[in-house]
């Protein structure tokens, strides 16, 4: 849609809407069954604390109404008569929106009793109906009075036809008591709920300022429905009104809502809420509790009536500034809404003011204010629920996260510790070379050395022979000859010259694939020793000419063999000599096999692979 | 051999280096014409004669003659030094080769064995141990493989034949049947990879000192 036609249409569903609220308003709060012809006047007042009709100091109401509670009196009491002008069978006494406790007297009897005089009053607005039966002209009729709070009147009396005044008296009481107070049960319970929200969730201060708007809202009404406030009803009615406006802190919720702040437009509100609180105050207590109704009626309907249809207007304002910031289903339901709250609550000034004569029964801004109230208080649980439902989403990711970060971590700190374990064997290995090096090395050379000067031969050779056995264990040990391959590799480097030396022509034949292969240094100095044996037993005993190194790698095991071409073992050999090769070889989980016949003769070591 | 060949001997252990000069001198044209207990000694001595043919241990009371080697090797880069090892594999033998020197012989060889590598260092020859060869394939593969500097593998493809050979445990012999070539031949391939050992780690070295910015460019 057009951004102008959009505009314009929500523009007319602005004013649309509360039109049409106060048309269905209009129809349901019907004009009176009871003719205006029935209405009845009091002709007299008096003031007094008796419980039966007075028998003096009555005054002519064309003198004037009386004057509010006075100074040091617990309530007010007033009597009113009239006479009945003409007689009615079958009537009934309907006091339309009487404010107080009602005792109807008639022929010095009394009638009827609402409350007794002393009782605070349950219900401020209340339409009583005293069933008359026949009356006759110049009956006397004798209605007295009793209210807590300013403003003393016998309402409006009728006496008429009492099916009439019944139904008048029922559709009334659903108007002015069961509506009100089924509203006043939602909004507490909205108010009560989202206040549990606020403590859930206290820094969205939107939820405080919310539910703090409700209860100031139900305290409102409740102090307009009843009487029974412990404490003066004139300092509440000050503070209610102005200090704990429910519009003010509406200001300050929408404006959190929404994140739209005005600081300066809250304090301006505040402080004049607080100003007309208190000079409302000080005129009250100045003319103390018999402050004339003029007076009141001035202070309380035409300024702070005013002072609550300009806060209305900035209430509203912020919707206006909440659509322009944002276009949501919650900006501009709650924008239409303002706009019903805006156009009933005029009706409603003109309607106590009579500055404009309109129709109805009832204030409607006590059941059409709570529209606004009651989108915030279902969006406001929306909102809750969604963010719940994201806070729900997000922790689970976290706590997924966290598994997982966990996960990488543990495998990271194994990782580094494996690492460091391996370094550690690494350093300590190199160490251990280091020292077989300088130390045992250089000193094997040294004591070679000395041997060669006592020319002392088997000495030499046995020397030779620890040092070939240090170079073996250096090779095993070696971190750069890791693989099966490479240690054989230095094996064949170191025997080659010795084998040249006696002789024995030599044959290597090792498996490319042992390069694969990787032995622990303790399993690759043993497998060297078996073939370092086998070697040696065939240089020195076998008598043969030709030798063979075979390395062969299958799937699952390697094989080692070493063939020569001489007699064969003697046995004697056999039992003595090849008892360390299979010692060593049981160690390794390896199996020794010998082949041995003259011309040729086989040692082969088989060791399985992953074990 | 009509000239006999001079001889310089550095090993610290006295029984040691008697039995080494006495199996060099098993060999009628080699003359040890000095020889020292310390890297002092041994500066000492270098600074009045020029052997032919230097006979280092790595180890010594006053500390590693590897600083040594590299400082010959920087005055005179023909030098042949040989270290004198036990093992011959070590990661001192590959440092020292790094620093310049030519190869390595065993404490313990026999008198011909010492004899025969110092005819080949002068011939310019080097020996090798499998260690030694996987050592530089890494080496020469990891300077290929950087993209800074950008260096070629220097090693020819005949080179690498004989590394990857001498990886194996082949002997020089066994080597040169291979690849159809005489023995010298092999012997002096190693040298040159010994030589392009020395000046890749010279180099990796200077442009390493000048990343850290240890050099200034003058």
């Amino acid at each position: 849609m057009k951004q102008p036609i959009r505009y314009v249409l929500f523009g007319l569903l602005y004013l649309l809407l509360p039109l049409a609220l106060l048309a269905v308003l209009y129809v349901v709060d019907r004009p009176f069954n009871v003719s205006e012809d029935y209405r009845v006047r009091a002709t007299h007042w008096s003031r007094s604390f008796s419980d039966i009709p007075p028998e003096s100091g009555w005054r002519s109401i064309e003198e004037g109404y009386p004057d509010a509670r006075r100074d040091g009196e617990p309530f007010t009491s007033v009597w009113y008569r009239f006479e009945v002008a003409s007689a009615m069978s079958n009537s009934a006494l309907l006091i339309a929106y009487g404010h107080g406790n009602f005792d109807v007297w008639r022929a010095g009897r009394r009638v009827a009793q609402t409350a007794p005089a002393t009782q605070p009053l349950h219900y401020n607005r209340s339409t009583v109906l005293v069933p008359l039966g026949d009356v006759v002209v110049g009956e006397n009729i004798a209605i007295r009075v009793t209210r807590q709070a300013a403003g003393i009147r016998a309402g409006y009396l009728y006496i008429a036809p009492i099916a009439d005044a019944q139904r008048d008296a029922a559709e009334q009481a659903v108007l002015q008591q069961n509506v009100p107070q089924t509203i006043l049960t939602v909004m507490l319970s909205f108010a009560v709920v989202v206040g549990a929200m606020f403590i859930m969730r206290p820094r969205e201060r939107y939820y405080g300022w919310y539910a703090l708007t409700l209860f100031i809202w139900a305290g409102h009404t409740v102090h307009n429905l009843t009487e029974s406030i412990p404490f003066s009803h004139f300092w509440f009615f000050s503070l209610n009104h102005l200090l704990l406006n429910w519009l003010l802190t509406e200001l300050f919720f929408i404006n959190r809502y929404f994140a739209i702040p005005a600081p300066k437009l809250e304090k301006i509100c505040t402080v004049v809420c607080l100003g007309l609180s208190i000079g409302h105050i000080a005129i009250a207590s100045q003319a103390g509790t018999s402050l004339a109704f003029e007076s009141q009626f001035f202070l309380n309907y035409v300024v702070l009536e005013a002072w609550y249809f300009v806060l209305a207007i900035i209430v509203s304002s912020r919707y206006f500034v909440a659509l322009k910031h944002q276009w949501s289903f919650d900006s501009v339901s709650l924008w239409l809404a303002s706009g019903i709250v805006i156009v009933v609550g005029l009706r409603d000034i003109f309607y106590a003011t009579g500055f404009v004569k309109v129709p109805g029964s009832v204030f409607y801004l006590q059941f059409v204010a709570t529209i606004p109230l009651l989108i915030f208080g279902v969006q406001l649980m929306r909102r809750f629920a969604r963010d719940a439902t994201t806070a729900e989403m997000r922790n689970a990711q976290l706590n997924q996260l966290v598994e997982e970060r966990t996960l990488a971590l543990e495998t990271t700190y194994q990782k580094l510790s494996d690492e460091e374990r391996r370094r550690a064997l690494a350093e300590e290995r190199s160490r251990l070379m280091r020292d077989m090096h300088d130390g045992l090395g250089g000193q094997l050379v040294h004591a070679l050395a000395l041997s060669e000067q006592v020319d002392d031969e088997d000495l030499q050779r046995s020397l030779r022979l620890a040092l070939d056995d240090l170079r073996l264990i250096v090779d095993s040990l070696s971190p750069s000859a890791n693989s099966f391959h490479d240690l054989m590799a230095s094996y064949r480097h170191r025997v080659s010259r010795l084998l040249q030396r006696t002789g024995f022509s030599v044959e290597w034949n090792i498996s490319e694939q042992a390069e694969a292969i990787a032995l622990k240094p303790n399993e690759a100095l043993s497998v060297l020793r078996i073939v370092q044996e086998a070697v040696t037993n065939a240089v020195r005993h076998s008598g043969g000419t030709a030798l063979r190194i075979e390395v062969h790698c299958a799937l699952d095991r390697i094989r080692i063999a070493v063939s020569d071409n001489g007699n064969g073992i003697p046995d004697s050999i056999v039992e003595r000599g090849l008892r360390n090769m299979k010692v060593r070889a049981s160690e390794l989980g390896a199996q020794l096999d010998i082949q041995s016949e003259p011309g040729h003769t086989t040692v082969g070591l088989n060791l399985p692979m992953n074990r | 051999m009509a000239k006999s060949l001079e001889v310089f001997v550095l090993e610290d252990d006295v029984r040691t280096r008697d039995s080494l000069l006495r199996r060099l001198g098993e060999s009628r044209n080699i003359h040890v014409i000095g020889e020292a207990g310390s890297i002092a000694q041994a500066r000492a001595a270098l600074a009045t004669c020029q052997p032919d043919v230097y006979l280092f241990d790595l180890q010594l009371p006053d500390g590693s003659s590897i600083d040594l080697i590299r400082e010959l090797h920087r005055s005179v880069p023909t030098a042949p030094v040989l270290v004198i090892s036990v093992f011959g594999d070590e990661e001192r033998v590959i440092a020292a080769i790094e620093a310049g020197a030519r190869g390595y012989l065993l404490k313990d060889d026999p008198g011909e064995d010492l004899a025969d590598a110092v005819h080949r260092a002068v011939l310019g020859e080097s020996p090798i141990s499998p260690a030694i060869a996987r050592h530089l394939i890494r080496r020469f593969q990891n300077v290929g493989d950087k993209p800074e500097p950008a260096v070629e593998n220097p090693l020819s493809e005949r080179e690498q034949e004989v590394l990857k050979l001498a990886a194996k445990g082949l002997t020089y012999q066994e080597t040169a049947r291979l690849l159809d070539v005489s023995v010298n031949t092999i012997g002096t391939y190693t040298r040159r990879v010994y030589q392009k050992l020395a000046v890749t780690s010279r180099a990796q070295a200077i442009f390493e000192a000048q990343q850290m910015g240890l050099m200034r460019d003058d």
